[in-house]
């Protein structure tokens, strides 16, 4: 076996030999797992994707810097560069193990992703979400292998507290890029700084945004300061390594410290000045879901939903008709429930000739029980409603108590796009008379229920669970073998 | 098969310099050790005795001057160099804190592609005494004094002809210090290796080396036979102390 390859073997094992290696993959890999989990009770590309394709990746950074830097902290290398090892090989061998390090945290995501595939396909935001891990893993890695060269000393907090500065910065600078962005102001100073970010620039290039409605229409100078960024920052690093240190110490000469500071400013200032930011260009849709705008900015209910004979909840009534029960329905499954149109008639008038239309939206099938739809009108009840919160009537005035018409639906949610949090609009129309009045008066209103894939909690929790329990059984084994 | 520049000595060099920015750590200094013998270099705690070890280990760059060892050059042969050295400093065993033994050693073993590592590694904890049932378990867990058998195992490995020690028994007690000069007797009889031994210990220095150096502020200040210092130890301590603190 060649020196790097031998040298890459020794440190991928003694990587896994630090007292918490195993312990900590497991942990971490739990709580993602956690994550994944719970992710399918929500919105799981939204939550659990950018947590653990976009933010995670970014803990690379540190880890880098103090897997670089731990060796002359801890003056192992004293012990190896006295032994007949090249640092060239040695440090390509170190890098190697990262990125293997790097690879296995992206195929320790796959087991959660099979899972969630196997449900609802293969979304575009997802597809989008796989390179954008694997190109932050790699650019985490060229930025903190370049922190962890930029220091010696005896401890490894300086480059794992700077590590972990950058990895705040990087992170923190998607939110604001998605806000300026979101507010077109994606091309303002502030704008061109969120570009400091590189899981910002990956983002911008893959074409794909988080929140924002706009994507940049060129990408060439952006994928350029990507390469600035990953290739100066590996370049760099190896520069210094091989010639402007010492095994433990800096041996730079006046020009080469320019050189560094130069190479240093140009890595960070190029993509902020030069990478896209014509947000000209409309973004492509995440996922299938459909498009519910209007919904949530009506104010004022006037649908509520109840198991069959039941009253509704008592915190009633919000857009999401079924926000208070547990579970939310199951996917391409039927659920019985009591739809109340809390209609803006006070409860002293008359209603007749009520007819209800109710359809579902984005894959949701509705069918109201035809007779009870036929009968609505003989079929009301009463309801009283706390401090002004009632339907407002024709006259403006809150009804105090009102009539409510109670139709019995079968509700089947179909095609999901998210193993959790689909939220199907459906829309209500009816029409109706008060006694002692010819005119026909119109309701209308639209809310949306909560579905989520019921067996994907389960999937989910089993599939996160596999890679924790092998690395605390690889925990426990070598705790055995070495106490 | 390997094979060596032909040099009378072991370690030569001449005008060796160190300067850390203004401040000259090592100050041209030249030696010559012969092949096979145990060395001593004693000189106070920041005298350069750790600074001019590392320069002849290829951990530091010197700032001028030369070094060679068996005739290879430190600066521009640095791999045939650490073919020929082992390098005992006081801690870095301590760092792997996390590995057994076994671990540790087989893998330089490894990485010098030493052929049957296994074997070696057993071999190199039976020549330094490390008991079996220890080898196994996390050097952390270990005695002050087994550490720096572990550590000279290492540095034994590939059969080293310049074993560079630096403070080896700093940190033991009397009975591990006594068992540790024991082992580098017994070492320097059987490997025939050029053992240089650093210690500001005199007593140390004393009992175990035939020649000595001394160092004061960078500078050799004594090159010659340890028994010219003194009959005893009170003397030689004396004569010592005289010179490690004679004016610059």
């Amino acid at each position: 076996m060649s020196s790097i390859g031998t040298l890459y073997v020794e440190e991928l094992a003694a990587m896994m030999r630090g007292r918490f290696a195993w312990l900590g993959a497991g942990v971490v890999l739990l709580a993602i797992g956690v994550v994944a989990t719970v992710g399918t009770q929500d919105t799981w590309l939204d939550g659990y994707g950018i947590i653990a394709y976009g933010i995670l990746p970014l803990a690379f950074i540190p880890l880098a810097a103090g897997v670089i830097a731990s060796p002359r902290a801890n003056r192992f290398v004293e012990s190896l560069f006295t032994a007949p090892v090249e640092r060239r090989d040695w440090l390509v061998a170190k890098v190697l193990v990262i990125f293997s390090i790097a690879a296995a945290y992206w195929l320790a995501l796959l087991p959660m992703m099979l899972v969630y595939t196997t449900n609802v396909g293969f979304p575009f935001l997802l597809k989008k979400f796989l390179i954008w891990s694997a190109g932050n893993l790699v650019l985490s890695v060229a930025v903190g292998t370049l922190v962890g060269i930029l220091f010696i000393g005896r401890s490894i907090a300086a480059p794992a507290a700077t590590g972990m500065g950058v990895l705040l910065a990087h992170a923190g600078l998607i939110p604001l890029q998605e806000l300026m962005v979101a507010r077109a102001d994606g091309a303002s100073r502030t704008g061109h700084l969120t570009l400091a970010s590189p899981a910002v620039l990956l983002k911008n290039a893959l074409g794909f945004t988080l929140v924002a409605r706009s994507i940049p229409t060129t990408t060439m100078m952006t994928w350029i300061s990507l390469l600035v960024v990953a290739g100066g920052a590996f370049a760099l690093a190896g520069w210094i390594f091989l010639r402007a240190q010492g095994v433990e110490t800096w041996e730079t000469s006046r020009a080469q410290r320019w050189a560094i500071a130069i190479a240093l400013v140009v890595i960070v200032v190029f993509p902020v000045a030069f990478a896209d930011t014509d947000y000209d260009q409309r973004a492509p849709r995440p996922n299938g879901a459909p498009a519910i705008r209007a919904l949530f900015a009506r104010t004022g209910a006037s649908l509520a939903m109840a198991a069959p004979g039941r009253e509704p909840p008592e915190h009633c009534c919000g857009t999401i008709l079924n926000r208070e029960s547990w579970p939310p329905f199951s996917t391409d499954e039927a659920t019985r429930q009591d739809l109340l149109l809390l209609l803006p008639v006070d409860a002293t008038q008359a209603i007749r000739d009520l007819r209800i239309d109710i359809a579902g939206e984005g894959g949701l099938q509705v069918t109201p029980d035809p007779r009870a739809v036929a009968r609505a009108g003989e079929h009301l009840e009463t309801r009283t409603y706390p401090r002004d919160l009632g339907p407002a009537a024709a006259d403006g005035h809150h009804i105090v108590t009102g009539w409510v018409a109670r139709v019995p639906v079968t509700l089947v949610p179909t095609r999901p796009w998210d193993i959790g949090g689909d939220r199907y609009p459906l829309s209500v129309n009816a029409t109706y008379r008060i006694s002692g009045d010819d005119r026909v008066r119109t309701f209308s209103a639209r809310g949306a229920i909560d579905a989520q894939v019921s067996r994907g909690i389960y999937e989910m929790g089993v599939a996160s669970l596999l890679l924790p329990i092998l690395c605390f059984g690889a925990a426990l084994q070598r705790w055995r073998h070495t106490r | 098969m390997e094979t060596y520049t032909v040099s009378e000595y072991a370690v030569e060099t001449e005008g060796l310099t160190r300067r850390f920015g203004p401040f000259v750590a090592v100050d041209g200094i030249s030696l010559n050790i012969p092949k096979g013998q145990l060395f001593g270099f004693l000189g106070l705690n920041g005298a350069g005795k750790t600074t001019t070890i590392r320069m002849l280990t290829t951990l530091l760059p010197p700032s001028g001057g030369t070094a060679r060892l068996w005739g290879h050059d430190v600066v521009r042969e640095p791999l045939a160099v650490r073919r020929l050295v082992g390098l005992v400093s006081d801690e870095t065993s301590e760092s792997q804190s996390t590995w057994t033994a076994r671990e540790y050693l087989g893998y330089f073993a490894r990485v010098r592609h030493l052929p049957g590592a296994a074997e070696v590694v057993e071999r190199s904890l039976d020549d330094v005494g490390l008991e079996q049932h220890f080898r196994g378990k996390l050097i952390g867990t270990y005695s002050t004094g087994m550490k720096r058998r572990v550590e000279i195992a290492r540095a034994l490995m590939g059969n080293p002809k310049v074993l560079f020690l630096d403070e080896p028994t700093r940190g033991l007690d009397l009975p591990a210090k006594r068992e540790m000069w024991n082992l580098l007797r017994r070492l320097a009889a059987s490997e025939q290796v050029t053992t240089f031994l650093s210690s500001h210990d005199a007593q140390e220095i004393r009992t175990l080396c035939s020649r000595i150096s001394v160092i004061a502020r960078g500078r050799i200040v004594y090159d010659g036979a340890t028994s010219e210092l003194g009959a005893d130890l009170d003397a030689f301590e004396e004569r010592l102390v005289g010179l490690l603190l004679q004016p610059a």
